[in-house]
């Protein structure tokens, strides 16, 4: 392609790619300032210099484009130019929609710009040109006279497509931030329904959807503002004490925040935001209001539009029917109709039609509401990379301060100052790993909403208390656990916690309690999730483990491996599936995604007494603090969290059991100890036990003794992956990674949790 | 239709002036960008302004670039703006990317011509500058 055009023109279709792409970013703010001022009477005089200066960037696009021989881009900009032109001479006032057209005119030239920086022409153009110019064509074929005396406020008119006027950005901070809204109005109903007399936890909830309705009111979700706006106005009612009943509200409130969040996914995918079934929505609160109140639908308000009250007037329903229909409001009326036999799926669809026909006129203006926001979104990459350069920023400072031109060398203000240095770079470190933290709360509330649902699915009441709510983790963790989350307080509604009457005859409250906490416990976030039902069933559990030809003998095993069954892909002792839980999948999710961040899972259960699940999950620390040691020529890092102490031991002090394995007697306590040059096969200084260093380390609980030759001093570690070609030996050699140290060496930093596997198998 | 010269090679003034004679026009020389500037401000003060400006870029001075950005800030400040700017055809030797661009881009010019001009091409310009019709 490139071949046809002449190195002069490929050379000139590139500068004027670069030019105008800058007057592009210089004017476009232009253009949306611009457009925030049009409407207002009196403002034209204001803003000709504006005009003049976009004229003059259409007027520049369209000479260079013509020189170059775009005819697509230089008409579209002449019909942009011709338009500026009737408002500049004050034939034409200047609409909203105007400067959404200048802005599309822009966008189409940005879409040019990249066509013919690649084609050298601008032949694939002319459709969107096509589109462009009579676009602006039929702006300037609006008659001139009728539209200044029609205009009315700065309003965004929305019957005109409201996407086109929003950006990709606009549009992903609104539906992120809208999130937040949801989800802490979620929370605010939640607790409303538990003291629904409170008037300053009604005003939360109010609070909430009023900003939401703002918001989808700014960016033109027409949809989702009119059905927070009728949501709004039932809230409010439910707190003055009207006829309607907050139970019933807050219920149907929940139920719509899963609307919005349908409709906000549809959002964040580029769709347009609309509501299916919409009217149903707003008939479904109507419903709940006493009839004065309701909010009014039609403008004439003259016809009934209710979908029930079509359906009787259509003579498809009788009034008590759709009564009937009306009282199970928890779905759509249509639905519930048809399915008990009154009406045929095509009255209703019929009535449907009907329905949106009498609602096309419905008014909806836009409220235009700023909101202001302390915090930043910064994309996770960034972030990512900031980490890694500070982790980089690390070593090199290792790297200076233990550099071996300085040893031995008196450097009494070097000292001074690299100690400095060392200060700062820890800090840096330490804040940018928390720039990554976020608390589980978030992640928390939800479970409120989803033991709350799951709780009225069931008939089973519980009480879900939250603890360490604050607690930070990584955000990948968060997202790791969530399913697994959910999956586990589903487990425990569906088979922990027995039914109210199996837990009065057993002497148990009637409500169950679940808690979940989160607590931050060595180097791990530990999430725990305690019922107080009945307990795992281990019989049951080994029965179905061999019929299923999981296990064969288990004659030894201990409890917490048989609990552990439980996560085999497949594995369910439900005796039939329901929609909660019974397939098997869910604790084969669980325990895959916690194997995905390195986490481990421990349960515990009593019989008739309740069940609880640990998962313990690394926070994700690129960075540790560790101790070198050396053994013979190798060096280790050890990650200080697991050190207990380290000693120099006496000859009376070891013992050899029966199968030679060495045992070290610390305080009462007999060790094993596993010596590290056995494990990587390294020739060590000495092979007597009191001639070495044992360091006493910890996993999990468990611990044995280390021998090595020297402990060499405390250092910040950045932990470097293993190659994939080192991991996929499976377990390497009781190593988690590897670093780098000040002088170069790479250095491999030992994971005691799978030294103390082996021993424990055996190995050692 | 008033047109305004701005070259500093006598050749090159003669050679536009023989298109422009088969054209109803009157015309004016100016030899530099400094001229050119003001005759512009001239035309607009006696609210003759030209219909056309035929500008060249290498002259002594103030050059064809500069020209043209002072009249267009001129233009700007006497809120001339849109279609009531005056239109500038380049008419130069120069015709590598950067200095195509930057009358295009910087000064809005409406046309760029490359020497050596034919009649041909300068008809083209008038007939997309609605400066003459059709023929």
């Amino acid at each position: 392609m490139k071949d046809q055009f002449s190195p002069d023109h490929i050379e000139m279709v590139e500068e004027f790619c670069q030019e105008i792409r800058d007057l592009l970013d210089e004017l476009e703010p232009v253009i949306v300032d611009m457009g925030k001022g049009c409407g207002a009477e009196g403002q034209q005089e204001d803003i000709s210099d504006d005009i003049n200066g976009i004229f003059r960037l259409f007027h520049s696009i369209k000479g260079a484009a013509g020189f170059l021989n775009f005819p697509n881009i230089a008409t579209a900009s002449h019909s942009a130019e011709n338009l500026l032109d009737l408002i500049r001479t004050g034939a034409m006032s200047l609409q909203p929609d105007h400067i959404d057209l200048f802005c599309q005119g822009c966008d189409f030239i940005r879409e040019g710009i990249e066509h013919v920086c690649e084609h050298y022409e601008d032949e694939g153009l002319s459709t969107q040109s096509q589109v462009i110019r009579d676009r602006f064509l039929a702006a300037i074929e609006v008659d001139p006279q009728e539209a200044p005396e029609e205009q009315g406020p700065a309003v965004i008119d929305l019957d005109l497509d409201p996407a086109s006027l929003i950006s990709p950005e606009m549009s992903k901070n609104f539906v992120s931030e809208s999130q937040d809204i949801l989800q802490t109005m979620e929370t605010a109903l939640l607790n409303w329904l538990k003291d629904k007399g409170n008037q300053d936890l009604h005003g939360d909830v109010f609070r909430q959807i009023h900003s939401f309705k703002g918001n989808c009111g700014f960016l033109g979700f027409a949809d989702l503002e009119s059905l927070s706006h009728h949501l709004e106005t039932a809230i409010d009612l439910a707190r003055s004490g009207g006829a309607a009943d907050p139970a019933k509200i807050a219920d149907m409130a929940l139920n719509l925040i899963d609307i919005y969040r349908e409709t906000l996914a549809d959002i964040g995918e580029g769709g347009p935001g609309k509501i299916e079934g919409l009217s149903i929505y707003l008939d479904m609160i109507n419903d709940q209001l006493p009839p004065q109140d309701r909010v009014a639908q039609d403008v004439a308000g003259q016809e009934p539009d209710r979908l029930g009250d079509i359906l009787v007037e259509q003579g498809a329903a009788t009034k008590a029917e759709v009564d009937v229909g009306v009282a199970q409001q928890s779905r759509q009326l249509g639905a519930i109709l048809v399915e008990s036999g009154a009406v045929s799926h095509d009255q209703v669809d019929r009535a449907l039609e009907t329905q949106k026909e009498r609602k096309k006129k419905k008014a909806g203006a836009g409220k235009v509401k700023a909101t202001k926001r302390q915090d930043l979104r910064v994309d996770l990459g960034k972030l990512d990379q900031l980490i890694d350069l500070i982790g980089e920023l690390v070593i090199a400072e290792n790297m200076v301060v233990n550099s071996p031109d300085l040893e031995e060398m008196e450097l009494d203000h070097f000292q001074k100052s690299s100690q400095h240095l060392g200060k700062i770079v820890r800090d840096l470190q330490e804040m940018a790993m928390t720039l990554r933290m976020i608390p589980v709360s978030g992640l928390f509330r939800r479970m409120i909403r989803l033991v709350h649902d799951l709780s009225r699915k069931s008939g089973k009441k519980v009480e879900l208390i939250l603890s360490g709510e604050e607690t930070e983790v990584d955000k990948t963790v968060i997202e790791t656990i969530t399913d697994p989350l959910v999956h586990l307080l589903r487990n425990s509604m569906d088979h922990g916690i027995e039914p109210q009457d199996v837990r009065l005859e057993a002497g148990k409250e009637s409500a169950g309690i679940i808690r979940l906490s989160a607590v931050h416990e060595e180097g791990n976030v530990k999430i725990s999730i305690e019922d107080d039902g009945g307990g795992l069933p281990r019989d049951k559990i080994l029965a179905k483990a061999r019929e299923k030809g999981i296990l064969q003998d288990a004659a030894d095993m201990p409890d917490s491996e048989i609990y552990k069954l439980i996560f085999a892909p497949g594995f369910s002792t439900a005796a039939e599936i329901t929609d909660v839980s019974g397939r098997g999948v869910g604790m084969d999710v669980v325990r895959q995604n916690i194997n995905k961040v390195n986490g481990s899972i421990d349960i515990k259960s009593r019989a008739g007494q309740g069940t609880t699940v640990d998962l313990r999950i690394p926070l994700t620390l690129a960075i540790i603090e560790g101790m070198l040691v050396r053994c013979g020529i190798s060096r280790y890092i050890i990650p200080i969290i697991n050190i207990m102490e380290s000693f120099r031991p006496n000859p009376g002090m070891i013992t050899v059991g029966p199968d030679g394995q060495e045992v070290v007697k610390v305080r009462e306590n007999l060790l094993p100890v596993v010596r590290l040059h056995d494990l990587h096969n390294v020739a060590p200084d000495n092979h007597e036990l009191e001639k070495g260093i044992l360091i006493v380390l910890e996993a999990r609980g468990s611990n044995f003794c280390l021998l090595v030759d020297e402990l060499l001093g405390q250092q910040q570690t950045v932990i470097k992956g293993l190659s994939d070609y080192v991991s996929s030996f499976g377990n390497a050699g009781g190593v988690s990674g590897c670093t780098i140290m000040g002088n170069g060496e790479v250095c491999l930093i030992l994971d005691v949790q799978s030294v103390l596997d082996r021993l424990n198998e055996g190995g050692y | 239709m008033k047109v305004l010269i701005v070259d500093d090679e006598f050749i090159a003034q003669e050679l536009l002036k023989g298109f422009l004679e088969s054209y109803d026009a009157i015309w004016n020389v100016a030899i530099n960008g400094i001229e050119a500037v003001e005759a512009f401000q001239l035309a607009l003060a006696q609210r003759d302004p030209y219909d056309l400006i035929l500008l060249d870029i290498m002259m002594p001075q103030m050059d064809g670039h500069q020209a043209l950005r002072e009249i267009r800030r001129i233009e700007a400040e006497e809120g001339i703006g849109g279609t009531d700017m005056v239109k500038i055809a380049m008419v130069t030797a120069l015709s590598d990317a950067k200095n195509v661009m930057e009358a295009f881009v910087k000064g809005s010019c409406g046309a760029y011509l490359t020497k050596p001009v034919y009649p041909e091409q300068l008809h083209r310009v008038l007939l997309d500058f609605g400066l003459v019709d059709e023929k």
